[in-house]
C-alpha cells in the first residue's frame, strides 16, 4: 500500500476501534456479543487443555481421584533420583544439542539465500526446505528407514568402511539427529530470515563504503544484526527437540529413549502415572520457559529495527 | 562454499519423501532401497488391507471434522480479538494460541487422563476434541493475519451506505476473508491428519489414525508395503501444500507458523 | 561532446567519467555519460526517477561495474577496485546506520576500519560531531535518534575519515519540508568547511539548486547540461531541460520567421504572435515547443479593443500570486502579492522579454544536443 493509502487505513482502524455507540446497553450487548464469540474456544481449552494438564499437574503432586494420601513430592523426587531418568535427561539434552548445531550449519546459509535479493531458485529452495512444516513426518520417516536402516546399501558401505553393525546409522541417536534436523530445520530457516529480511542492504554497503572489508562487514555488521534472528531459532529448536516424541521413537533404536519417550512409556507401557506425570510437568515447564524466551528474544529483534523516528 | 550448503539443505529436506515414494513401486520384498523393478503392487494390497482403509477412514473424517470445526471457532473468536482489543481480549490471544508452546506429548496426555476418569473410550468425538485443541492456535493465526489485511474504510463504507453490522460481516468482511478461511481449513486438515505425538495417547485398538498404524508398524514389523501406505499418507501433504501455496502462498503460511 | 565543461579553475579534474555505459535487464540505464568534477567542487546530479542517478552512484561507489568506459579519481582508474578500497564516502537515502552501534560507534566506524590508533579515533569523532552540532550524543543509538540527527551522523562517519569524494543520495528525501531547509543549510556548509569534493544525487530541483555549485541535470542515461542554476534556468540547452527546471509553460507554435543572428523566432501560437529565443535555424512553418516560465510572463489589462487572453483565476501561494489566464494557450504567471489585480474574465494581454522564451523544434524533445544539426529543407 501506498503511504498515504496505508495511514488512511490505520486512521480508519483507530477510529472504528474507539468509535462504538456508548450507553449502558450498548457496552451490555458488546460484552455479550465478544463473550459469546470467544465462548466456544475458551470451554473447549478450559475442558481439555487446562483441565487435562491440571489432572497431570494435580497426579504429580500425588492429588486427583486415585490418590491414596495428600500432596508429595515423592515423584519429582524420584525423577531426580533415578539414574535411568538421568541418563535420559542427558540423551535427550544432548540429542538437542547437535541437532541445534546441525540446523544452525544447515539454516545460515539457506536463510542467507532465500533473504538475498537475486536468487534464482528462491521459491523453489524455501518450498524444499521449508517443506517438513507440513509433510508428515511418519510419512517420511520410512525414507530414512529405507536409506539407513539394516539391508540398505548405507548400511552396507558403513559395515564395509567402518566394520560397524549392520544397522548403519539408524537406530542410534545419530539417526535421531538426522530426523530431528530434518523436521526442525524451517524453523530455524524461518526464524533467522525472519529477522534477515528486516536487514537493510544499504547497512551493508555502507560499512564496505566506509573500508570494511567483506570479512569485516560480515562479522562486525551483518552477523550481530542477525544475532536475534539465530538466537531465537536456537530456542525455538532446542524446545521442539527436547519435546519430540515420534522421530525419536522411530529412528532412535537405542537411542530412542528420551524424555517424551520416557513419559510415554511410563504412562501407557508401564502405568507407572507417577513418575510420568512429574516429568510431563518438568518437561512442560522447562519447553514454554525456553519459547518465552524465545519470543522475548524475537520482541527485542523488532525493537532493534524499529522505524524511524521523524521529526 | 554456501551455496553448496543450500543445495545440500534442499536435498537433504526432500530425500526422504522420494526415497519413500521410489521405494513404494519397489518390488523387492526387503525395505532395502534402491529399488530393482518397479510394480504397483503394494498399492493393492494396502488399499486392500482392511485395518488400512479403516485407519483410512477415520484419519479422513477425523482431519475433516477438524479443520471444520477448528477454523469456525478460530474464526469467531479471531473477529473478537481483533475487533474488540482490550488487555482481556489479548491475553485470551495469547492463551488461545499457547499450544503451540506446549509439548504436544503433555496435551496428549492431559486428555487421557480426562479419559480414565471419564471413563470415555476413543471415538471421533474424542479424537476431534484433541485434535482441536492443536489445530485451533493456527486457524486463529491464519484468521488473524487475514483480518488484519482487510481495509476497514470499506466496511466504514458500507456501513455510511446503511447496512447494518451482520450484513456488513455477511456482505464485506467474509467475502474478503476466503482465502484465509479456506487457508486455515486446510491446514487444520492437514495438522489433523498427520498428528502423531497427541493422537498416540488417544487412540485405542480399533480406533487409530493412518499416522498411529504407521507408527505402531515401524515399532514393529513393518511389511514393504508400508511404503506405499506411507505414499498415501504424504499424498494428502503434498496436495495440502498445493493448496496452500495457491490460496495464500506457502510463505505466508510458513511464517505464520514461526513461534 | 556532450556533458563536458571546463573546470574552475582550469584544474584537472578531481572525478573523470567517461564513456560510462550500463545496461541493467535489457534496458541502457547510462548511455555513454562523461562527467568532470573538479575538486572541491559541489555537483549536483539531478534528473528523474529512472534517469540512471542512482545507477551512477553506484558504479563510482563500487557497488556495480560500468560494461564500457572509465572513472577516473585523481587520475587512478578505480573501475575494478573494490568498495572498500576506494576511499569514498557515501551517504545513503535512509541513512543506513548501524542500529546495533551507538553514535560514536557508528561515526568511528571508518576509522576503526582503517586501524587508526583509539586516542586518534576519539579525538577525531568527538571532533567531527562537534561540528555537526551532535556533542553528547555519543552513547545515543540510532533509533532514539530524529531524521535530522540521523542524517548528522551519517554525515559525520562518512566525513570523519577524509574520504577524496563525497556522495549523498537523496540527503534530504526523509526530512518533512521545514527540516529540508535547515539541514540543507548544515550539509552545505559543513561540506564548505571541510572542502571535500561531492556530488549530490537528487529528483528535487529545489535541493540540487540550494545546495550545488554545478548541476548535472540527467535524463534516459544521458547528460542533458551541466551548468551552474543560473545556466540551467537562462539558456537550457534543450527542450528536457528547459522543461524540467522550474515548472513552466509550455506551448506549442510554428514558426513564422527565423533571424540566425539574433537566435530570434517569431512563433505563431494559436493566432497569437511573439518572439522568443531560438538556438536551433528554423525554417518558417517548423513546428516548436516553448517554454516559458511563470514568472517571465508579465500580464497587463487589455487595450480597449478586448486582449486574446481572459483571467480564469488565481490563487495565493504565499510566495506570490498564481493567475491562470485562457487564450490561445493557456497559461500560468506568478505575480507578486501586491501586484495590481485582476477580476474573474477580465481580457488581458500577456508578454515577455524574447531571451526569456525557449523555444526548441517540436520533435526532438529528450534527445536535443546542442550539435545536432537541424538544418531543414528550405521551402
Amino acid at each position: 500500500m501506498s503511504g498515504a493509502a496505508a495511514s488512511g487505513n490505520e486512521a480508519a482502524r483507530a477510529t472504528s476501534a474507539g468509535a462504538r455507540p456508548s450507553g449502558h446497553r450498548a457496552r451490555m450487548t458488546r460484552w455479550l456479543i465478544v463473550f459469546g464469540l470467544l465462548a466456544p474456544a475458551l470451554l473447549l481449552y478450559a475442558t481439555v487443555y487446562l483441565g487435562g494438564m491440571a489432572i497431570i499437574g494435580l497426579a504429580s503432586f500425588g492429588l486427583g481421584p486415585d490418590a491414596e494420601s495428600g500432596a508429595t513430592l515423592v515423584n519429582y523426587r524420584e525423577v531426580f533420583a533415578s539414574a535411568h531418568i538421568q541418563a535420559v535427561v542427558l540423551r535427550t539434552l544432548r540429542v538437542s544439542a547437535i541437532t541445534v548445531i546441525a540446523c544452525l550449519v544447515l539454516g545460515f546459509p539457506v536463510a542467507r539465500y532465500i533473504t538475498s535479493p537475486d536468487a534464482r531458485w528462491r521459491s523453489f529452495v524455501v518450498m524444499a526446505v521449508l517443506s517438513p512444516l507440513m509433510v508428515s513426518a511418519i510419512g517420511r520417516v520410512f525414507g530414512w528407514i529405507a536409506l539407513f536402516g539394516p539391508g540398505s546399501w548405507v548400511a552396507a558401505q558403513t559395515m564395509h568402511f567402518f566394520g560397524t553393525r549392520a544397522t548403519g546409522l539408524l537406530y542410534t541417536e545419530a539417526g535421531v539427529v538426522i530426523g530431528l534436523t530434518n523436521i526442525l530445520l524451517p524453523f530455524m530457516v524461518l526464524s533467522i530470515a525472519a529477522s534477515r529480511a528486516n536487514l537493510d542492504e544499504s547497512l551493508l554497503k555502507a560499512a564496505a563504503s566506509l573500508g570494511a572489508t567483506p570479512s569485516a562487514v560480515f562479522w562486525q555488521v551483518e552477523l550481530p544484526l542477525n544475532l536475534p534472528g539465530i538466537l531465537g531459532g536456537v530456542l525455538i529448536v532446542f524446545s521442539l527437540s527436547i519435546t519430540n516424541f515420534a522421530t525419536a521413537a522411530l529412528l532412535g533404536g537405542s537411542g530412542r529413549d528420551v524424555v517424551a519417550y520416557e513419559i510415554y512409556s511410563n504412562i501407557l507401557t508401564y502405568h507407572q502415572p507417577g513418575t510420568g506425570t512429574a516429568l510431563a510437568i518438568l518437561l512442560l515447564v522447562c519447553s514454554v520457559a525456553i519459547m518465552m524466551l524465545a519470543i522475548w528474544v524475537g520482541r527485542r529483534a523488532d525493537a532493534m529495527q524499529a522505524p524511524r523516528v521523524e521529526t | 562454499m554456501s551455496r553448496v550448503i543450500v543445495l545440500f539443505s534442499v536435498i537433504f529436506a526432500l530425500l526422504p519423501g522420494m526415497i519413500v515414494f521410489l521405494a513404494s513401486f519397489s518390488a523387492g520384498n526387503s525395505l532395502a532401497f534402491p529399488p530393482r523393478e518397479f510394480t504397483l503392487h503394494w498399492y493393492g494390497v494396502i488399499l486392500g488391507d482392511p485395518e488400512f482403509s479403516s485407519a483410512l477412514l477415520m484419519s479422513v473424517m477425523l482431519a475433516g471434522v477438524t479443520s471444520v470445526v477448528a477454523t469456525a471457532i478460530a474464526l469467531l473468536a479471531a473477529l473478537a480479538i481483533s475487533r474488540y482489543r482490550t488487555p482481556t481480549t489479548v491475553l485470551i490471544e495469547a492463551f488461545l494460541l499457547s499450544p503451540m508452546v506446549v509439548p504436544h506429548v503433555v496435551i496428549g496426555i492431559g486428555i487421557l487422563q480426562i479419559y480414565i476418569i471419564y471413563g470415555l473410550r476413543a471415538d471421533l468425538m474424542t479424537l476431534t476434541t484433541g485434535h482441536l485443541i492443536v489445530t485451533i492456535p493456527f486457524a486463529l493465526r491464519l484468521l488473524l493475519a487475514s483480518i488484519a489485511g482487510l481495509d476497514r474504510r470499506v466496511e466504514m463504507a458500507a456501513a455510511s451506505l446503511g447496512a447494518p453490522p451482520f450484513t456488513v460481516f455477511r456482505s464485506v468482511v467474509l467475502p474478503q476473508m476466503k482465502m484465509g478461511i479456506a487457508g486455515a481449513l486446510v491446514a487444520a486438515f492437514i495438522l489433523s491428519f498427520d498428528d502423531v505425538s497427541l493422537t498416540i495417547f488417544l487412540v485405542q485398538p480399533g480406533y487409530t489414525t493412518i499416522p498411529i498404524l504407521l507408527f505402531n508398524q515401524a515399532e514393529n514389523n513393518p511389511g514393504p508395503a508400508i511404503h506405499a501406505a506411507s505414499v498415501i499418507l504424504l499424498l494428502a501433504s503434498w496436495i495440502a501444500i498445493f493448496l496452500i501455496d495457491r490460496l495464500m502462498g506457502f510463505e505466508r503460511l510458513a511464517f505464520a507458523s514461526r513461534k | 561532446m556532450y556533458g563536458v565543461t571546463e573546470t574552475a579553475d582550469g584544474s584537472p579534474p578531481h572525478l573523470e567519467l567517461r564513456g560510462v555505459c550500463k545496461t541493467l535487464g535489457g534496458r541502457t540505464v547510462l548511455d555513454h555519460v562523461d562527467l568532470e568534477v573538479a575538486k572541491g567542487d559541489l555537483l549536483g546530479l539531478l534528473g528523474p526517477s529512472g534517469s540512471g542517478k542512482t545507477t551512477m552512484l553506484n558504479i563510482i561507489g563500487g557497488f556495480l561495474s560500468p560494461d564500457s568506459g572509465t572513472v577516473r579519481i585523481a587520475g587512478q582508474d578505480i573501475v575494478g577496485l573494490q568498495p572498500h578500497r576506494r576511499d569514498i564516502g557515501i551517504t545513503f537515502q535512509g541513512y543506513a546506520l548501524f542500529p546495533h552501534l551507538s553514535v560514536f560507534d557508528n561515526v568511528a566506524f571508518g576509522l576503526k576500519q582503517r586501524g587508526a590508533p583509539k586516542p586518534d579515533i576519539k579525538s577525531r569523532v568527538t571532533e567531527m560531531l562537534a561540528l555537526l552540532g551532535l556533542s553528547g550524543y555519543e552513547t545515543r543509538l540510532p533509533r532514539a535518534l530524529s531524521g535530522g540527527e540521523q542524517q548528522r551522523v551519517a554525515l559525520a562517519r562518512a566525513l570523519v575519515v577524509r574520504p577524496r569524494l563525497m556522495l549523498l543520495d537523496e540527503p534530504l528525501a526523509n526530512l518533512d519540508a521545514a527540516l529540508r531547509h535547515r539541514v540543507r543549510f548544515e550539509i552545505r556548509e559543513v561540506l564548505r568547511r571541510t572542502q571535500v569534493t561531492s556530488i549530490f544525487v537528487t529528483h528535487d530541483q529545489d535541493e540540487a539548486f540550494a545546495l550545488c555549485d554545478r548541476v548535472a541535470v540527467l535524463n534516459q542515461g544521458r547528460i542533458q547540461q551541466i551548468g551552474t542554476p543560473a545556466d540551467l534556468i537562462l539558456e537550457p540547452a534543450n527542450a528536457f531541460v528547459a522543461g524540467f527546471i522550474g515548472s513552466p509553460n509550455m506551448l506549442t507554435g510554428r514558426t513564422m520567421s527565423y533571424d540566425e543572428d539574433s537566435q530570434r523566432a517569431t512563433v505563431d501560437i494559436n493566432g497569437f504572435t511573439h518572439a522568443v529565443n531560438c538556438k536551433t535555424r528554423v525554417a518558417p512553418g517548423t513546428p516548436l515547443t516553448i517554454f516559458v516560465r511563470p514568472e517571465e510572463v508579465t500580464i497587463s489589462p487589455a487595450t480597449s479593443g478586448g486582449g486574446p487572453f481572459q483571467v480564469k483565476d488565481w490563487v495565493y501561494l504565499g510566495s506570490g500570486r498564481e493567475m491562470w489566464v485562457d487564450g490561445p494557450a493557456p497559461l500560468r504567471v506568478r505575480l507578486p502579492n501586491d501586484a495590481q489585480g485582476y477580476e474573474r474574465g477580465e481580457r488581458v494581454t500577456l508578454s515577455w522579454r524574447p531571451e526569456r522564451a525557449h523555444a526548441f523544434p517540436a520533435d526532438a524533445e529528450s534527445r536535443a544536443t546542442a550539435d545536432h544539426d537541424t538544418a531543414q529543407v528550405r521551402r
